[in-house]
This record gives structure tokens, sequence and C-alpha cells, in this order.
């Protein structure tokens, strides 16, 4: 079964066990995961609207794309709802999705005063509840090929940072250099806002939907010695937030999900004590001493974490 | 009228101050207007337009797991920014919060008690977003809630002065990008080769924020060929991938980056390695006469529908079904500003009834992206952008060429 299919089922055992209905999802990364689609990428995140609903029971998808390029086999042209700049056209397309008019309880992935408004309309018995957190807790355990696909985004981002690493001017032209290498090896689309600052250089993509990254210090410890070793060293399945802790060194430091984009869980020193992690998982570890900055992307196996980021840079 | 409309903003200087203060002076005469105890905005341009804390050109993802939260008050004289970098910014500075997650909403919902005291229970809070965590957790669930939308989109509409600059900085730096990656533009060349080029001179121009994924969309030369389509027309602007240009290839490019927050909107279409075919040119000459019966027809008090009619009547000849001259599922005119797509739309599927009732006013910013077809030869399509003006308007923008099609004389 291709990837997103997987995906798809997941996510569909996941509303379903919650008794939702229907999904109404605006945030591109969801609508990817179940979807598959490849659209144009835009920096920054948008307004809530409705741009993919997926019936529950069925599976029948409906997703804004005028047309067939980058989308499924699985989701025919008749299921594609063409780009509209009008307010009434999209009521009209939610209120003639089938079945959604008895729908029970629907799920969205943000909020709007407004948009609560028009789903209410289109669905008057349903209880509208947010399932931004079923989908994410579904996304957080990664299906081997997602791996494979974060694995490659990680290589791209490592050229970026070479190429800022070993370039002698500027931040601002070490900066150009990372992102120019960046699209060259093979994304034009970063994930975090890219840095390079003095010594520190820290870059990620999104690639064929998922991230990769790595941040690094010019000329700094052996692998073992920078600043998140012991971190990355606790990121066993079975730790917890209060674990990952008082494995963390003195200064700033992150552990946060990593798949189709930022994700949770989110540990820090303030948030996340109670999470655990689990195999499978993902995550960008991260840590700041007073000598340097080190990121990677972990993978959480059964046994010891595999950091899937490059070594070099 | 036929060339490239050049020159009259560079005189458009920035003043920030300047933009801060009528920004926000504008955002509480509305505030007033719609009865609003008090704003809180999460989505990034809203963030900027209050309080000049600039959206980062990354990912929805990371941009939403901590994204900075403006809160503007009734006649307090500066707003309350959460999270962002608050530096030389004029703004109370509150803590960061993490509102995808809900340890985070929590701590939201708890400063945002904390700013609105007696607003939030009761008070009329306008917002544009919320996150799942926020609605679980119960933020703000005591006030009176609406949605910021309309408050926005009526401060957006007509741009103050240092708006316009802003426009015409992100156009003119984008613009000088792209003339670098038109040299770069040979056959055999790889489209991440040509997205290196300009996101690299992009940074050299100054912009850090590149904030669409860069089209070098080739277009088959007849739509049956393209990618199946929801209006039985062109498929563009469809997701990257990777082609490689052979000569003869036609490129229709758009990009957009942003400048202290606003947005540019470049347009242009490219033939690799050769000049124009004659039938190709003869699309470009249809567009450039679109265009000149549209900057003729752009004047304070015309309505949309004028415009449309005036730039559909410039190709008639050349349309038997009556098809109007740019893509059914944009627009003749979009507006540009905060969003590189906001009001005003013209010739839009809002329809005849809206473009006859909506009227163009001074301080509006049009992008005009008319769209030549021909069947079989291809088609041709740029993009220009304007501010209406008391008396007519101005290019905003550096005067970009049509290389390798030629403006006649």
């Amino acid at each position: 079964m291709s990837l997103h299919l997987q995906r798809r089922a997941r996510a569909v055992d996941a509303l379903a066990s919650t008794g939702i209905d229907f999904l109404v999802a605006g945030r591109q990364d969801h609508i990817n995961y179940i979807t598959g689609a490849h659209q144009l990428w835009t920096a920054g995140a948008r307004p809530f609207g409705p741009v993919c609903t997926l019936n529950v029971a069925t599976e029948e998808i409906f997703l804004l794309s005028t047309w067939d390029e980058g989308v499924p086999e699985d989701i025919d042209l008749d299921h594609l709802h063409g780009i509209t700049w009008s307010g009434a056209v999209i009521y009209q397309r939610l209120a003639a999705t089938p079945d959604i008019a008895a729908a029970q309880r629907v799920g969205i992935d943000a909020w709007s005063p407004g948009m609560a408004g028009l789903l209410s309309a289109v669905a008057p018995n349903a209880e509208i509840v947010p399932a931004d957190d079923i989908l994410l807790e579904t996304r957080r355990t990664k299906l081997p090929s997602e791996v494979d696909a974060i694995r490659a985004a990680c290589a791209v981002a490592a050229a970026a940072a070479a190429a800022a690493l070993a370039h002698p001017g500027s931040d601002a032209q070490r900066l150009a250099a990372g992102v120019e290498a960046m699209a060259l090896a093979g994304s034009s689309t970063p994930a975090a806002e890219p840095q390079a600052e003095g010594n520190i250089v820290d870059f990620s993509c999104i690639r064929s939907h998922y991230e990769g990254g790595l941040g690094r210090t010019a000329n700094g410890a052996p692998p073992d010695a920078r600043p998140h070793a012991a971190l990355i060293a606790a990121c066993v399945p079975g730790a917890t937030g209060h674990d990952l802790r008082q494995a963390a060194p003195d200064g700033d430091w992150l552990v946060r999900g990593l798949g189709m984009g930022f994700e949770p869980p989110v540990i820090n020193s303030r948030y996340g004590a109670h999470e655990t992690l689990e195999a499978n998982m993902v995550v960008s570890v991260s840590a700041t001493t007073a000598a340097e900055y080190a990121r990677d992307t972990v993978l959480v196996t059964e046994s010891t974490p595999e950091i899937l980021s490059p070594e070099e840079p | 009228m036929s060339k490239p409309p050049t020159g009259i903003a560079a005189e458009l200087e920035l003043d920030v101050g300047r933009l801060r203060r009528e920004r926000y002076a504008k955002l509480q005469a509305q505030m007033a207007a719609d009865g609003l105890d008090a704003l809180v905005l999460l989505h990034g341009p809203h963030v900027a337009y209050a309080t000049d804390c600039l959206p980062i050109a990354a990912d929805a993802t990371h941009v939403s797991a901590n994204r900075p939260v403006a809160v503007v008050l009734a006649d307090q004289s500066q707003p309350c920014l959460l999270g962002g970098d608050s530096d030389g910014l004029d703004v109370d500075p509150y803590p960061a919060v993490w509102s995808d997650i809900d340890e985070g909403a929590a701590d939201l919902g708890a400063q945002l008690d904390a700013i609105l005291g007696r607003i939030a229970h009761g008070g009329r809070v306008g917002i544009d977003l919320m996150t799942g965590a926020m609605r679980r957790v119960g933020v703000l669930s005591a006030a009176d809630i609406t949605d910021a939308a309309n408050t926005m989109a009526a401060v957006k509409l007509h741009k103050t002065v240092d708006e316009l600059a802003c426009i015409h900085q992100a156009q003119v730096r984008t613009s000088a990008a792209m003339a670098t990656v038109q040299e770069a533009l040979v056959p055999g060349v790889r489209r991440s080769e040509l997205a290196a080029v300009f996101l690299r001179r992009l940074r050299e121009e100054g912009i850090d924020a590149n904030m669409i994924d860069v089209i070098f969309q080739p277009m088959a030369r007849r739509m049956a060929d393209g990618p199946r389509t929801t209006t039985g027309h062109l498929a563009f602007p469809t997701w990257s991938g990777d082609p490689v240009y052979a000569e003869g290839d036609l490129i229709w490019v758009d990009a957009g980056s942003d400048y202290h927050g606003y947005a540019s909107d470049f347009g242009r279409t490219w033939v690799v390695g050769r000049p124009p075919t004659p039938a190709e040119q003869r699309c470009f000459e249809r567009w450039l006469a679109v265009m000149d019966a549209s900057y003729e027809a752009i004047v304070p008090g015309a309505t949309f529908a004028e415009v449309c009619a005036a730039a559909t009547a410039a190709d008639a000849a050349h349309q038997p079904h009556g098809e109007r001259p740019w893509m059914p599922h944009f627009y003749l005119v979009h507006g540009v500003g905060i969003e590189s797509a906001e009001m005003p739309f013209l010739g839009t599927d809002n329809g005849p009834d809206f473009d006859a009732a909506n009227i163009l006013e001074p301080g509006m910013v049009l992008v005009l992206e008319p769209a030549i077809w021909d069947d079989g030869t291809g088609g041709y399509r740029s993009e220009e952008i304007v501010a209406i003006t008391d008396d007519g308007w101005i290019p905003l923008g550096g005067g970009h060429p049509y290389d390798p099609f030629e403006v006649p004389t």
C-alpha cells in the first residue's frame, strides 16, 4: 500500500475511535498526511479554512485544488474543489458534502469564529471539536518509509549547513550560500528559518513533505562531546520528559517531534515533563552551552537512538 | 503606454516610525467603529500589522508552534506582544507562548486573562484564530468573541504611504533577483538550479523572507496536454517538482517575497534558449492590449466591473466564445499587502454583482495579471502592480523588462 494510504488508514482509525464522523482540515501538514497531495508550498501559517474534508466512515475526500497535478489517483477530479474567492461557494461546497448534514461530531484542526459559524450551519446537529491532537498523536510514531524520507531531508539540510560553514563571508553571505546549496541539493522550502550567526549554523528543509535538519558550531567538539550528546543518548523508549530534563545540559535545550514539519511532543525546561518517548518517534534534539550549539534529528529505536542527520558537517 | 510602468514610486521612502503610528491609529479607529474592547491576533501578518513584529518565512508548522500573539486594547497607546522579538518595537513585551500544545495554550490563556482583566469576562473581543489547544483548555471562554477578520480587512484595504514603499521595495528587489535568474535560463538547466540562484540573489538583495516556493512552470502548448482542471482551463501554478528545461520551452514565472512584512508579486513569461515565435509574440501583444485597456480604466470611483469590461473588450476580437482574458480560477486583479493576495479582487468567482457593487478607491494596491491563451501556441502572462491615487494610479516596482518578448514601437 502506498505511504499516503497507510497514513490515511492510521488517521481514520484514530478519528473513528473518538467518534468523529467528519474531519474538516485546514492545516497543510494534516492535509498532506491524509492525502499525499503535493501542493504549492507557501511560507507561514494560513488562516483556518476548509481545504480538505474527510468522511471518516467512507474515507471519501474532497480536496481544494483546481488541478489534478500532484494529487494521488485515489482522489478523482470530481472530488477536487477549485480555488475560490467566494464565501458563498465555500459554504455551498461544504453543505453539498454527502452525509455532512447528519454528522454528529465534526473534527477541525484550527478554529475561528467565522468558520465555527459556517460549520454549525452545514452540520446543525454536530458537535464541532478540535481534532488536531488526534492527528498529531497518530503522527508521532513513524512508518519505515517516513523515516527514510526524513533521513533524505536531513542530507539536504546538511548540504546547506556545509556550504554555510565553508563560506568565508559575512553571516548574510553564508546564509545565502546555505539556501542556494539547499535548493541545489533538493529543497527550496525551509522548515525553520535558516540560521548563520557567528560560528553557528542551523538549517532545515521540507523535502517531499518531510522535514530534516541539523545545527552545528564551526570547529566544534567531536559528536560524543557535543552539548546535546547526553540528551540524544537519553532518547529511548519509556524516557519521560522528566528523564530528559535530568540528561539536559545547563543552558537552552529542546527535544521536539519532527516529521511533516514541527510536531509534538515539545519537551524543554518548562513543558512536556509528562511526555513519554516511544520507539519509531523522530525528534529534533538541540542544546546550547557557553561553548557550543548543536542539533540533530534522532530516531528513537528499541535499542540505542539512531541519528538521522549526517555526522558531518 | 505599452511599456512596463516604471519610476514614479522610486521616491517612496519607508519611515518605519510613521508606518507603525499610522497603522496603529487606523486599528484603534476601526476597533471603535466595530465596537471592540480588544483584539487578539495570532495570524502572522495580522500580528505584524499591529506590532511590526515581522512574520518568519518558515514552514507553517514551525511558524505556528510558538507564534507571537498580539493584543490590542481599545484606547491603549501601544499593543502587547506575547513572544516574538520585541527588540526595538513600540510594544509591551510578554513571554513567549506555545499556542499549539495544551500546556502552552494554558499559559497563553493566563497571560490573556491578566492583560484583558475585566474584558475577559463579557468584553467584546475580536480574534482571528484559535488553535485546537486553545479550544481544549478554554482560552477566553468567558469573553464575547467575534471574528477579527472584518476589522483586519477594513484596515488593510487602503495602504498608507509607507505600506506602498514596502511593496515597492519588495517588488524592486524580487525583480533584481529575477534578472539574474533569467540569465541562467538555458537549455538543460533544472528548476532547482534556477530556484538556487533566485534564493541566493534574494538574500543578496536584502530579503530573507521568500514567501512562496518559486514557480518556473513549463506550460504545455495545448491545454489538453496539461493537468486536468475543475475549470476545464489552465493549471497554474502547480507544485514545483524539478523539471529540466529544453530549448523552446514556455515558462510561466511567479514569485513572491516580503520586504518589512509586505509582499511582492513577480510574474513573467520566458522562452528557453530562443526568441519567441511570431505566434508567441502575438499572445504577448494581446496581453499588452489588455493591460493598456486596464490601465486606462483604473481610476478612483471606477467599479471593479468597469475595469473587467475594459480588459475583456480589448481582447474580444480573439475570443469567439466570449471568454475573459484571465484564468477563471483567479482574477484580472488582486490586491497585495501584508498578504500576497488580498482585497480588492476583480473578476473572481464572487461574480458580476460583486464586481458591480465595489469601486476602486485611493490607497488600494492592484496586481494586474491577465493571461492570454492560444491553444496550440501556448500563452502569455505577466504581472504589474499599481497603487490607486487621488486622480489615477502610480506603478509600484521597477519596470522589469518583458524579454525575450518585444514591446512594439
